[in-house]
């Protein structure tokens, strides 16, 4: 029993998680699309996967979709181990694909309908879902035309309803923003945030960092077919160890500021600028008493005080030397 | 590797047993809804449809017209023999539907003819034709063009002819191509359409007018155009596969709680749905408007329907195996009209040489056609295409099995 298994590896967890996946890894001949991932995600959980082009985020998606054979690793999803043939663990997830999958010759609804039917839904029930998904990514007023005839930004968004309507344990939505122009793509992301506020859980593939930070209570950094890094926002940026940025500016000693900054509790290091100082500290926001305490104590007079937390891009940059965007 | 931790969202809800993974779905509601999607996308697409319902209807409707039964095909007789049973046979030609006959003196003559295409075929009934008669053994030769597509028209009329006087073996000659004439293969085949005839000897079996069907020349064109049609089409839409594959479709698809089995099946039986009205279509402007008789119900429609089985296997593995819709489509005309051809629907298989007869029933429409001929040509029922339909249901299980792996394979890597 495979439920058996994962309750015994984790003796400690009273919650079983919506999708535990370990060991991941799929080859395409030479080309290792994934060499190792795994994570889980909990009940309730925005789970992001965060990676540049080519890192391996679909590929882990359709492993965790049952949609791709894996060369190695293992999936289980509201319990129940995944393959392509595991229809019962597949009814626990809505899958968004990264390109539109509709028919572009038949209407929202009439796709929307198509889908739900598949997934088990008749009747009533049937069409009560169709109008509410419709409504939730805010397409009820255009749902008779031809999923042809819409915007790109309408397509993504139908694309995503599609993925809602058997009002699945996880929602997996890989790049849902790619190619919007802002509004639809804000439209999107205040979907997702509603969906996970009603204790939906999704795991969310981006290469942007933004949407990541915005939507997710936990991100995994995964690069050429590796998860390098996992944590929260916070606790990724805290692995990273540079800290905060505080930059003063003032007018006086600098060099002696600097001096006295760097010897503070929770510095890192500080620097003397031409007209600021620039202290790094683990956290800016318990650091900025001390360090305005040091200013009046050096009679340095302040001019203005900027904290700049490191973000996920530089926390990639640190991970692999490159950038998450190029 | 980060060790997969468990978030401490304080807020994280239980799991609610009333939202664990539902059962799937039954696989029947779910091909009900795939083949219904299917044929609603078919029924919208103007193209697909002129050319899946429109066009077979023309060209049957031209093709009767042309072929049809007040187009009498020319056709040359040289007597022999000179005795009583001779002489009745060359009356009952004379008399038989859909052929005109002309007297020649000799046999150069009837070849002769036959080659320049003055008349469709010729007839030799040899000397001592009478003699072999009374000893049951009695040959009628046929001349004719094995390209033509009259062949099998003639060959039937001049079959129905004289079947009420005699055990008759016509073997089919190439007057095209006289030198590669081969005597052993004539008497091959000879052999071959004996069996199919009633017992050796004069059989004397209800002679009427009445029991006699008229036979057109359209009685061959019809259910080679129905197989041949049906066919290109069926495997042409099956291969449409191959643009949802590529749209990410038939991926979301295998996202929902079913199997590539499942899928397939939906979408096999759309195919085949439209298969059949198309082929319905036809059988019913060929019996209504040329007189065709497609035998019984009881036979046909298993064939038709065992046979479209076959197309949408196939077109659905077309549209499995290849790598974008251009390619499906490169594929599936040429493939369609090559089968047709080695199988039978240009010119008919018992005048082309037993070796391509044999490779020709690689096609599942050389089944099809010896199943067609024995319905429409010699009244058969059910029980005699059995091995025929026996053996389409066999290219069916067997293409469709490779198609849901093919499918499998593309999909899942
Ligand atoms: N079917 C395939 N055949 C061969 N190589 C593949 C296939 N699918 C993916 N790859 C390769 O695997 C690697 C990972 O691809 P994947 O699509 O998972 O990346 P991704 O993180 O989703 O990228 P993107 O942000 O561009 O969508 C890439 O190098 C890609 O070229
Ligand atoms: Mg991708």
């Amino acid at each position: 029993m495979p439920d058996a298994a994962t309750v015994t590896d984790r003796p400690e967890t009273s919650v079983e998680p919506v999708l535990q996946c370990r060991g991941l890894r799929k080859a395409y001949g030479e080309r290792v699309a994934v060499a190792d991932v795994g994570f889980a995600v909990a009940p309730g959980e925005t789970y992001g996967l965060l990676g540049p082009n080519g890192a391996g985020k679909t590929t882990t998606i359709s492993m965790v979709c049952g949609l791709l054979r894996r060369d190695a690793g293992e999936v289980t999803v509201a319990g129940r181990p995944m393959s392509p043939e595991a229809t019962d663990a597949k009814a626990a997830i809505g899958l968004v694909p990264q390109d539109v999958a509709l028919y572009e010759d038949l209407s929202a609804e009439e796709n929307l309908r198509f889908f739900g039917r598949l997934q088990g839904l008749s009747g009533r029930e049937l069409a009560a879902r169709v109008a509410e998904v419709l409504e939730v990514v805010g397409l009820a007023d255009r749902a008779g035309d031809r999923v042809g005839e819409y915007s790109g930004g309408m397509k993504r968004r139908a694309n995503i309803a599609a993925g809602l309507l058997h009002r699945p344990r996880l929602l997996v939505l890989d790049e849902p923003t790619v190619g919007v122009d802002p509004q639809s793509r804000n439209a999107i992301l205040e979907s997702v945030e509603a969906l996970a506020g009603e204790g939906m859980s999704v795991l969310y593939t981006t290469h942007y960092m933004e949407e990541a930070e915005r939507l997710c209570d936990r991100i995994g950094i995964i690069d050429e077919g590796r998860l390098i890094a996992e944590g929260t926002r916070r606790e990724l940026v805290a692995q990273l160890g540079v800290g905060d940025q505080v930059e003063v500016t003032g007018t006086g000693d600098l060099a002696a500021f600097a001096a006295a900054c760097a010897e503070l509790p929770g510095a890192l290091g500080a620097e003397a600028r031409d007209g600021s100082v620039v202290v790094r500290v683990e956290q800016g926001s318990t650091a900025l008493a001390p360090i305005v305490a040091a200013a009046e104590r050096t009679g340095v007079a302040v001019g203005g005080v900027e904290v700049t937390e490191p973000d996920l891009e530089d926390v990639f940059l640190a991970l692999t030397g490159k950038a998450l965007r190029d | 590797m980060v060790a997969p931790t468990r978030t401490d969202r304080p807020t994280a809800p239980p799991p609610d047993p009333a939202r664990s993974p539902a059962p799937a779905p039954g696989a029947g509601r779910a091909i009900a809804a795939l083949a219904g999607n299917e044929l609603r996308r078919a029924f919208r697409d103007r193209t697909f449809l002129f050319f899946s319902l429109v066009l077979p209807v023309l060209i049957i409707v031209l093709i009767g017209t042309v072929f049809g039964e007040d187009q009498d095909l020319p056709v040359a007789v040289l007597d022999a023999d000179g005795s009583a049973a001779s002489r009745a046979i060359v009356e009952d030609l004379d008399a038989a539907e859909g052929l005109q006959v002309a007297d020649v003196g000799s046999e150069s003559d009837l070849r002769r003819d036959v080659r320049t295409g003055a008349v469709a075929a010729g007839v030799v009934v040899p000397a001592g034709f009478a003699d072999d008669l009374a000893r049951g053994e009695a040959t009628i030769e046929l001349v004719a063009d094995p390209t033509s597509s009259a062949t099998a028209a003639v060959q039937a009329t001049v079959r129905a002819a004289v079947g009420d006087h005699a055990a008759v073996v016509a073997a089919a000659r190439t007057a095209a191509e006289e030198g590669g004439a081969d005597e052993e293969e004539a008497a091959r085949t000879a052999a071959r359409l004996a069996e199919e005839l009633p017992g050796p000897g004069v059989t004397v079996t209800a002679v009427g007018a009445d029991d006699e069907p008229e036979r057109g020349n359209f009685d061959y064109t019809a259910p080679s155009n129905v197989v041949l049609f049906t066919f290109v089409n069926t495997v042409m839409a099956g291969a449409l596969l191959a643009l949802d594959r590529q749209r990410g479709i038939v991926r979301r698809l295998l996202a929902t709680p079913h199997g590539t089995g499942t899928i397939l099946a939906g979408i096999g039986a759309a195919k085949l749905s439209i298969a059949l009205a198309q082929s319905a279509l036809v059988l019913a402007v060929g019996a209504l408007f040329f007189d065709v008789d497609w035998g019984t119900p009881v036979a046909y429609v298993p064939l038709i329907v065992l046979f479209a089985m076959v197309a949408a296997a196939v077109g659905l593995l077309v549209g499995s195996l290849a790598r974008d819709p251009d390619q499906a489509a490169a594929v599936a005309v040429p493939a369609a009209i090559g089968l047709g051809m080695l199988g039978g629907c240009m010119w008919p298989l018992e005048i082309v040489p037993p070796v391509m007869r044999a490779i020709g029933h690689v096609a599942p429409h050389a089944w099809a056609m010896d199943a067609w001929r024995d319905l429409v040509f010699d009244h058969r029922g059910l029980g005699d295409i059995a091995v025929e339909l026996a053996v389409l249901a066999g290219f069916t299980v067997v293409l469709g099995l490779l198609a849901a792996r093919q499918l499998r394979r593309a999909l899942t890597g």
